[in-house]
């Protein structure tokens, strides 16, 4: 009895230093990257934007080539999330972008489109070793009602724009 | 004897008591929060008294739909008194505005931030008057054949008034695919209480689109379930909007912030939910401050995008080869029409939350513009006003036409049916889009014109969620980033504290704890 007692327990004992951990929802996996990824808003990113230049800062849209051309916060590079840990390091790539690559210990800050995309994208860059990632609170729909003067857009990147929503009403 | 009675006394105490205890609160505890189901019946379900078909004057040959209307007055007579006394057909009711006194207000005279305002593009807005052919300011409001009764009560789904015709149905004339001549005969034999199709036809495509306007009613409304919509969801009550917004004589019951003004004439919830609906005493007692649709609306747009952004300083720009432009965002919503500028949409957007005593004031034609972002409606209410409590609001923000000089918002002419009159619709020109604009509303323009920042706010009501998605405690009454971060005129527990109340607080415990524990171990000692 004294054995399996103590089969038990270490049984518990290993189950909770286990770092495996299953989520029930993508809400509940981006509560717990959360705990360790730091959010900035779009107020604080327009303030570093329209800083003295001093700072450097990389700005990463990790949403699809096919969100992205259809606005973005001016000076982002896309970089797609599921690319994003093999592009942020790689040399060759930031030379086809034209931009310098960051280094681990320069200020990253990534969006998606509404903020979850870009926190468990902030959680990958620090767990590859980058120090100062930052994740777009609410992401470019935040940024695009915030700043709505502020965009870009590049539609010929997408071959053509032909898909119209259907229109109805009165006026 | 003695030891009988000691013997009950000390069952009753030792079994029956705890036992009983433990069973309330068990019961009370299962039965907490068990909300209050309300037994209403549905007006969807009541069907005519009568078969409409076989009705001799129905079964005329209708060339005018007023012919229609003269048909149904003939025996629903007076109900035509009714109804032209209503805000659907007039566009407008009295109003006592607090600061501004007795005004009469609606579309007649007041401004928005979508289309901008309806007088002057007759054509196109009153597409969604219940009448017929309101082309301009000779349309005769006391003609009763001018009602469109079957835009309301047609139950065929198949009569439907044709687009830019001032609320006329197609004429073998004008008729296309989308807008055939209706069969009149057919409508008329089939009428009976409004369901969704007859109000979302109009009030889900406010503003040119699909849930331009409110962001809470939209086309997905037609079919939908208990996820978008609680209450109209097919798989629940599957109710339909006059269920709610019953009409006793035609007076339609529920309003419309961006159009009226006072507390009257209001839907509430508790007339089918009871004022304390919770079973639970902490969550009934928010009802004092808190609206319902706070926390039983936590989302809105929740299927299709609405627009929360429009700026029409941007308008008029044209392609390389001169033609108007339209361009879409990544979720194919407008983000650019030559005609109307720039948009942003979204769906599944939180709302702001305001104080708001159910009392509203505009921005009218005559008043002087001295701030900026403009309130165009203003949201009457406070912490301090006991009439007020917190609710959800679809903000609608952008940049419309103004007048510098008289310090006006403007009035546009923007539809016309062909190009060369004057509308920027057609023909992109500012200057003569406001010029005439200004006169059809019979005022006074400068000349000059620039843009300014407006704000709309839009009171939510629909697309009320399911008990398992309303907001939770932590929503609000969390120390930073809560759903009420911006009012900041009362105390929220969770959200304020006072570090000298806090630290007292826990003193007060700790020292209780401690003389328990210091109690307990001198008894035992």
């Amino acid at each position: 009895m004294k054995n399996i007692v103590i089969a038990f327990m270490s049984l518990l004992l290993l189950a909770s230093c286990s770092k495996h951990q299953e989520y029930q929802s993508v809400d509940e996996m981006v509560d717990n990257a959360l705990k360790t990824v730091q959010l900035i808003t779009a107020e604080e990113l327009h303030t570093l934007m329209n800083g003295d230049g001093e700072e450097v800062y990389t700005l990463i849209d990790v949403r699809q080539e096919i969100e992205h051309y259809y606005g973005f916060i001016p000076g982002s590079v896309n970089v797609a999330r599921g690319s994003l840990e093999f592009n942020i390091n790689d040399e060759a790539y930031w030379e086809h972008v034209g931009l310098y690559m960051p280094l681990k210990d320069e200020k990253i800050i990534v969006y998606c489109k509404k903020g979850q995309r870009g926190i468990l994208a902030a959680e990958t860059l620090t767990k590859l070793g980058y120090t100062k990632v930052y994740a777009l609170e609410g992401g470019w729909k935040k940024w695009e009602i915030t700043y709505p003067d502020l965009f870009d857009k590049d539609l010929s990147k997408l071959g053509g724009n032909s898909s119209a929503p259907a229109s109805s009403g009165g006026c | 004897m003695k030891n009988t009675l000691e013997k009950i006394a000390s069952f009753f105490v030792v079994i029956v008591l705890p036992v009983l205890v433990i069973y309330l609160t068990i019961h009370f505890g299962l039965h907490r929060n068990e909300a209050h189901k309300p037994v209403v019946s549905l007006k969807s379900e009541t069907t005519p008294k009568v078969n409409h078909g076989e009705f001799e004057i129905l079964q005329q040959a209708f060339i005018n739909p007023k012919d229609v209307t003269a048909a149904c007055l003939s025996c629903h007579n007076k109900r035509d008194d009714e109804l032209m006394q209503s805000t659907h057909w007039l566009w407008e009711r009295e109003a006592d505005i607090p600061g501004r006194g007795v005004v009469k207000i609606g579309k007649m005279n007041i401004h928005n931030n979508f289309c901008t305002g309806a007088q002057g593009n007759n054509g196109s807005c009153m597409r969604c008057h219940i009448g017929y052919g309101w082309e301009d300011e000779t349309f005769d409001f006391n003609d009763a054949n001018n009602i469109d009764c079957l835009v309301c009560h047609d139950k065929t789904d198949t009569y439907l008034k044709q687009k830019g015709m001032a609320g006329w149905p197609a004429t073998e004339a004008t008729a296309t695919a989308e807008f055939p001549v209706p069969d009149y005969n057919l409508v008329a034999a089939n009428v009976g209480y409004p369901d969704r199709d007859n109000c979302g036809v109009c009030h889900f495509y406010g503003g040119g689109g699909n849930n331009v306007k409110h962001g809470d009613l939209e086309e997905a409304l037609f079919h939908t379930n208990r996820k978008v919509d609680v209450h109209m969801g097919e798989d629940g009550p599957n109710m339909v909007c006059v269920d709610c917004h019953e009409a006793p004589n035609h007076n339609i019951k529920g309003r419309s912030y961006s159009v009226s003004a006072n507390n009257t004439n209001r839907l509430h919830c508790y007339e089918c939910h009871t004022e304390t609906p919770h079973n639970d005493a902490i969550l009934d007692y928010h009802n004092n401050k808190i609206a319902c649709q706070t926390c039983h609306i936590p989302v809105y747009a929740k299927v299709n995008a609405t627009t929360l952004y429009w700026d029409w300083s941007t308008a008029g720009r044209r392609d390389e080869n001169g033609n108007p432009i339209k361009e879409y965002d990544a979720d194919h919503n407008y983000s650019y029409l030559s005609i109307k500028g720039h948009f942003v949409f979204d769906n599944m957007v939180t709302p702001e939350y305001y104080w708001f005593n159910g009392t509203v004031d505009h921005v009218l034609n005559d008043d002087t513009i001295n701030e900026s972002p403009v309130q165009i409606n203003r949201l009457f209410g406070s912490y301090a006003d006991t009439n007020a409590k917190i609710w959800p609001v679809k903000v609608h923000r952008g940049k419309q036409a103004f007048d510098p000089i008289n310090k006006q918002l403007l009035s546009v002419k923007l539809f016309a049916h062909e190009k060369g009159q004057g509308a920027f619709w057609e023909d992109l020109e500012w200057e003569e889009a406001i010029k005439q604009g200004m006169e059809y509303n019979k005022r006074n323009w400068s000349g000059e014109y620039d843009f300014i920042e407006t704000e709309v706010y839009w009171p939510l009501n629909h697309m009320v969620s399911v008990k398992e998605e309303t907001l939770s405690c932590k929503d609000c009454h969390i120390r930073e980033k809560g759903r009420l971060e911006n009012l900041n005129d009362f105390y929220l527990p969770g959200r304020d504290y006072n570090k000298l109340l806090d630290f007292s607080g826990f003193a007060i415990i700790i020292f209780s704890l401690i003389g328990v524990i210091v109690h307990a171990v001198l008894r035992i000692l």
